[in-house]
């Protein structure tokens, strides 16, 4: 996941099980993926992006058989992806992966698995066919306030394919982020949910969630301070309260040389708290 | 790590696994009597046995049997659990019904993945093992065409298995378009069972993408070219 100029970015690729290389298309897709989010960002020609998408993983993959003297068909890995920039949101899928999003306590299934007849057929980025399989989709993001994506290991436990449903365990992690920095989530993904999901597999899991935390500056304040600091952009302690003394300033609605004389910092210093403030609150 | 994020079994769903259906057509025309009918019905429920010890094959692998030759064509087995080994001894008796046996096979086949699909089974190819000691007694063009056609279109595994020297290898060849029938060396039944459950169990733990070739090595074992 990447979170840079103001555009969240996540990307789950699968390699295929046959293919030798697969997890350098794999580790290639995910990388040239997230740079042509960010570069295209707002999206406003969904299809301009798939195109973009197919062409960099293309060219990515090509590089990187040439590198491993092998095919690019030994590089075979399935693509779906999030990426949110201000109030626009763009989703993508190739393959068998899941892109699922989330308003409130509702889940809906964005983006459908492609899978053939039969368990083990799908289609690749590799393929002929992976422009016509690629499917996009940008809306809103409105009251979407979670997406998750993974690919159909994890899909084993997290997506039911009969319902075409989605498992409690995804809403559950996202309100995790409600509470905890994302960095104890991480681990709680991969100490307590991983574990769970291989065991009910044979296939790999990979599991991507992106959450848009709201919090109300009364809640703020009885958070952890490393939840404070990591949603505020503080990068230690004493930024955090010099931040949040701006942001309560900021609120109440004082001037900047006012802020400064409360806070005790610079004029210039304050600016540029506000500036970042003003970012994550938009 | 924060002692509440912790997920339980219950947030998370159970889907089916996957099937691999399989369909022996077995030859029990009068000419498989003694002998070659009990090792045939050994080595059908040893091949029952084997997928039922693998952890992963026991729940994906469906058998179906039809019989030709005793009483014409037979459904001796309905797919179902492999712990139902299918105990009614064979009995070997009057001709070769090979054509309409195949078809049989294959509507048995078809029927089973539509029940998959209406109740959101996934499954891999179908598989049809075409065992005979002879030569068929009835027409068998429509059988040929049809399992071709499926082949072709990779809807279909055939494994064609000629039991003995007098199986007639040309015909077996003409349902199998993608490799050559083999041949089971004497009586053995339980090596190509073996083999044939190893087989499903590599297919069972197969994932997207991944195409399982045959054990190659394994068939010396039991079988020729």
């Amino acid at each position: 996941m990447s979170l840079e100029d103001d555009v969240a970015v996540i990307v789950v690729s699968d390699g295929a099980g046959s293919a030798r290389h697969s997890e350098q298309g794999a580790t290639g897709a995910v990388e040239v993926v997230t740079q042509v989010l960010r570069e295209t960002a707002p999206w406003s020609d969904p299809e301009d992006v798939k195109e973009r998408v197919l062409v960099a993983c293309r060219s990515e993959m090509i590089k990187r058989a040439k590198a491993l003297k092998c095919s690019v068909a030994e590089l075979a890995a399935t693509l779906a992806f999030v990426a949110v920039a201000g109030d626009i949101f763009i989703a993508g899928s190739l393959g068998d992966g899941i892109v699922a999003a989330f308003r409130g306590s509702r889940s809906e299934v964005l983006i459908e698995p492609v899978r053939g007849e039969f368990a083990n057929e799908t289609v690749f980025l590799t393929s002929s066919r992976a422009k016509e399989h690629l499917r996009i989709a940008k809306k809103p993001q409105d009251d979407y306030s979670g997406f998750a994506i993974m690919s159909d290991g994890a899909a084993e436990s997290l997506y039911q394919r009969r319902e075409g449903s989605l498992a409690p365990a995804l809403s559950k992690i996202l309100l995790w982020l409600d509470e905890q920095t994302s960095k104890d989530v991480r681990e709680a993904i991969q100490e307590s949910a991983m574990p769970l999901l291989i065991n009910r597999t044979l296939d790999d899991c990979s599991l991507a969630v992106l959450r848009r935390v709201r919090v109300d500056m009364d809640a703020l304040g009885k958070k952890s301070a490393a939840f404070q600091m990591e949603l505020l952009g503080s990068k230690n302690i004493r930024g955090l309260r010099s931040r949040l003394a701006i942001l309560e300033g900021y609120r109440q609605g004082l001037q900047v040389q006012a802020v400064s004389e409360v806070v005790g910092l610079s004029e210039r210093t304050v600016r540029r708290h506000i500036r970042a403030i003003k970012m994550l609150l938009s | 790590m924060a002692n509440e994020l912790v997920l339980d079994t219950e947030d998370l769903i159970e889907n089916p696994t996957p099937r691999v259906p399989i369909t022996l057509c077995l030859d029990t025309s009068y000419s498989m009597s003694g002998e070659p009918i009990r090792e045939l019905m050994e080595g059908v429920a040893l091949f029952y046995e084997s997928v039922f010890d693998d952890e992963i094959a026991r729940y994906s692998a469906e058998i179906s049997i039809v019989t030709f030759g005793n009483q014409g064509v037979q459904r001796y087995a309905d797919f179902g659990p492999v712990e139902r080994i299918p105990r009614t001894p064979l009995v070997a008796d009057g001709n070769t019904p090979m054509g309409e046996a195949v078809c049989d096979a294959l509507a048995i086949l078809e029927k089973r993945k539509r029940e998959y699909q209406n109740t959101g089974v996934d499954y891999y190819q179908p598989w049809l093992v075409l065992m005979t000691d002879g030569m068929p007694t009835d027409d068998i063009n429509e059988a040929i065409k049809r399992v071709v056609s499926m082949v072709n279109q990779k809807k279909l595994s055939v494994f064609p298995i000629g039991i003995g020297h007098d199986a007639d290898m040309d015909i077996l060849s003409q349902f199998s378009p993608a490799r050559p029938p083999l041949r089971l060396q004497g009586l053995k039944f339980r090596e190509f069972f073996e083999w044939l459950s190893a087989s499903v169990q590599r297919v069972s733990a197969s994932t997207p993408g991944e195409e399982v070739p045959l054990d190659l090595d394994g068939i010396k074992g039991w079988g020729t070219l």
